[in-house]
């Protein structure tokens, strides 16, 4: 049989319903695009009227980072089958891959005028209205996003920034929080940090353990004492982790205590004793402590504010 | 191609309601495909005629035009748009020749400010016409020739995305001399790539959220130097960014991260 009889084939195979998106999600799943790129350029090239083949030749351009000739296969999905979100959706990302703003919010908006559940074209919505400066816009969709999907990151996260902009410090504080109560890892929770510590909110510090930098909650301690209170504990545990893994890091656990230095040093030797406990591997001689009976003094940007209790960690060796 | 000549013949004896086509039209049609010009041109040429009902002085006319271009080494497409966009909006013969000439001595400009530039070096059609493409933008001849005489020319793809960029970013007013830095920057390095050829609408949407001129030249020139993904200079600037393979990850439940 010729190539062009088993292209045939193929796609009389695939137009059974189901096959084609099977086939297709498939290849995207595994990250086969040169192989879907080249399995639905043929399919296209026997049944260019088929919206789902075109569509799927699109993904694959798309993925492969050839917005300008995915274009033309997700204009023909949309034409041939304008009911289907998804199409509307992936037409905007690959506006927004040739940077057409305007394109793209209106690809998203009539997805969803097809699928108002439609959570990615919610979110890239959201997204287009935060990149073009239209804060209150966005936040108003990463909040409908939010309902349907609580725990998005990157709404949770963005809302944040258009509260920022919209210049409502407080409810930009609390959103942050609220990311950083869910997602504490990453370059997104490090700038999360970084903008609360610029709000004066002290309840996540970055602090370079070797040489990464990691988010930290605040440890605390109930009023005059220096027990431990489980709050702080995952923070340690984090600390632990890096520490059990890289052997050449040595640490010194640092506790501010406006005027009360032997609390202080209570604390950071509970902190220690935490760490070598629930990592009985670790070397004590590892991990320092140091009581300091003032308050810690910290500035972000042009200001400076002063924490009367607060612990900190200090690389000492790498 | 016997094909294709049956089908100019049998245009060059039709095209002008019904009646058999002046001896200078089947000259001149003869003349352009010895110099050259394809098959594929002459029938496109001549069924707009045929559809425009032009007059046989009109005909000789675009074919002799066809031909000098064709001598010249010059990329025929651009003109055949002209004269396309042109028929369509049934502006007079004589306009579209006239824009049609303007074009040309761009091209002629072009090409002679390059080789002053590089000498020796091979243009391609599509390089060339990007950087006439800069003087249709909005700069003069005379920007593009101090642009060029004064951009590295390692590359001259590269140089003709940059030509096409310095209008792009004079049509959204962006400051000229940091325009300029940005791309001796891209140039110098080698890294004004194909993901910068959309920048001046990224720089038009950053200018409407405030960001400042100084600030947009800043990133680009960082990210240039460093050989970034333009993703990163978009990022640098505050863009969101999207996932063109699998989309946004949905659908998650929060997992605290102890």
């Amino acid at each position: 049989m010729d190539i062009k009889r088993w292209l045939l084939l193929l796609s009389l195979m695939l137009w059974i319903p189901g096959c084609m998106s099977l086939k297709g999600d498939r290849l995207l799943k595994n990250e086969q695009y040169q192989d879907g790129l080249a399995t639905f350029t043929g399919i296209v090239h026997e049944e260019p009227q088929n919206p789902e083949a075109q569509y799927y030749l699109g993904r694959f351009y798309l993925a492969l980072e050839r917005p300008e000739e995915a274009l033309p296969h997700l204009k023909q999905a949309v034409k041939g089958d304008p009911a289907k979100a998804d199409y509307h959706f992936w037409l905007g990302v690959a506006y927004w891959a040739i940077r057409d703003f305007d394109l793209e919010r209106k690809s998203y908006l009539q997805a969803l005028a097809k699928d108002p559940k439609h959570v990615p074209a919610r979110l890239y919505l959201a997204h287009n209205f935060l990149d073009s400066g239209e804060w209150q816009e966005a936040l108003d969709n990463y909040d409908l996003l939010l309902r349907r999907e609580p725990y998005n990151p990157e709404a949770l996260y963005n809302r944040a920034l258009a509260l920022k902009e919209l210049h409502r410090p407080k409810e930009e504080a609390r959103a942050f929080k609220r990311y950083l109560q869910y997602y504490q890892e990453g370059k997104w929770a490090l700038r999360a940090v970084d903008h609360l510590n610029r709000l004066g909110k002290f309840s996540y510090r970055n602090f370079t353990i070797g040489y990464r930098r990691v988010t930290l909650e605040h440890i605390p301690f109930p009023p005059g004492s220096a027990k431990l209170l489980s709050q702080g504990k995952p923070s340690l545990q984090v600390l632990g982790t890096i520490l059990s893994i890289n052997d050449k890091i040595w640490l010194e656990v640092v506790c501010y205590k406006n005027g009360d230095p032997s609390l202080a040093t209570a604390r950071a030797k509970a902190v220690r004793d935490y760490l070598l406990q629930e990592y009985p591997r670790l070397k004590p001689s590892r991990i320092g402590v140091r009581g300091i009976g003032r308050t810690e003094r910290i500035k972000t940007g042009s200001k400076v504010y002063l924490l009367d209790d607060s612990t900190t960690f200090i690389t000492t060796r790498k | 191609m016997f094909a294709a000549f049956l089908v100019v013949a049998s245009v060059s004896l039709s095209y002008g309601q019904g009646q058999p086509a002046d001896q200078s039209v089947t000259a001149s049609i003869r003349a352009a495909r010895t110099a050259g010009v394809s098959e594929t041109v002459l029938n496109r040429l001549m069924s707009l005629a045929a559809d425009h009902r032009l007059e046989d002085d009109g005909v000789v006319r675009l074919l002799n035009f066809f031909q000098t271009v064709q001598t010249e080494d010059l990329p025929i497409d651009p003109f055949m748009g002209k004269i396309e966009e042109g028929l369509a909006k049934q502006i007079p013969l004589d306009t579209i020749a006239a824009v049609l000439g303007k074009k040309l001595e761009d091209y002629r400009f072009v090409r002679r400010v390059l080789t002053i530039k590089t000498e020796e070096q091979e243009i391609s059609h599509q390089d060339l016409s990007r950087m006439v493409g800069s003087l249709d933008g909005g700069i003069t001849r005379e920007e593009l020739a101090r642009f060029i005489q004064e951009a590295s020319a390692q590359d001259l793809s590269m140089l003709a995305r940059a030509t096409e960029i310095l209008a792009l970013l004079k049509q959204v007013r962006f400051n000229e001399s940091l325009t300029r830095e940005i791309l001796f920057t891209g140039l110098r390095n080698n890294s004004l790539t194909q993901s910068w050829d959309y920048l001046a609408r990224v720089v038009a949407t950053a200018k409407r959220r405030q960001i400042s001129d100084d600030e947009i030249a800043r990133a680009a020139r960082q990210a240039l130097e460093a050989n970034q993904p333009f993703g990163d200079f978009m990022a640098a600037l505050g863009f969101t960014p999207r996932d063109l393979r699998h989309g946004p990850a949905v659908g998650r439940s929060a997992e605290r991260n102890q």
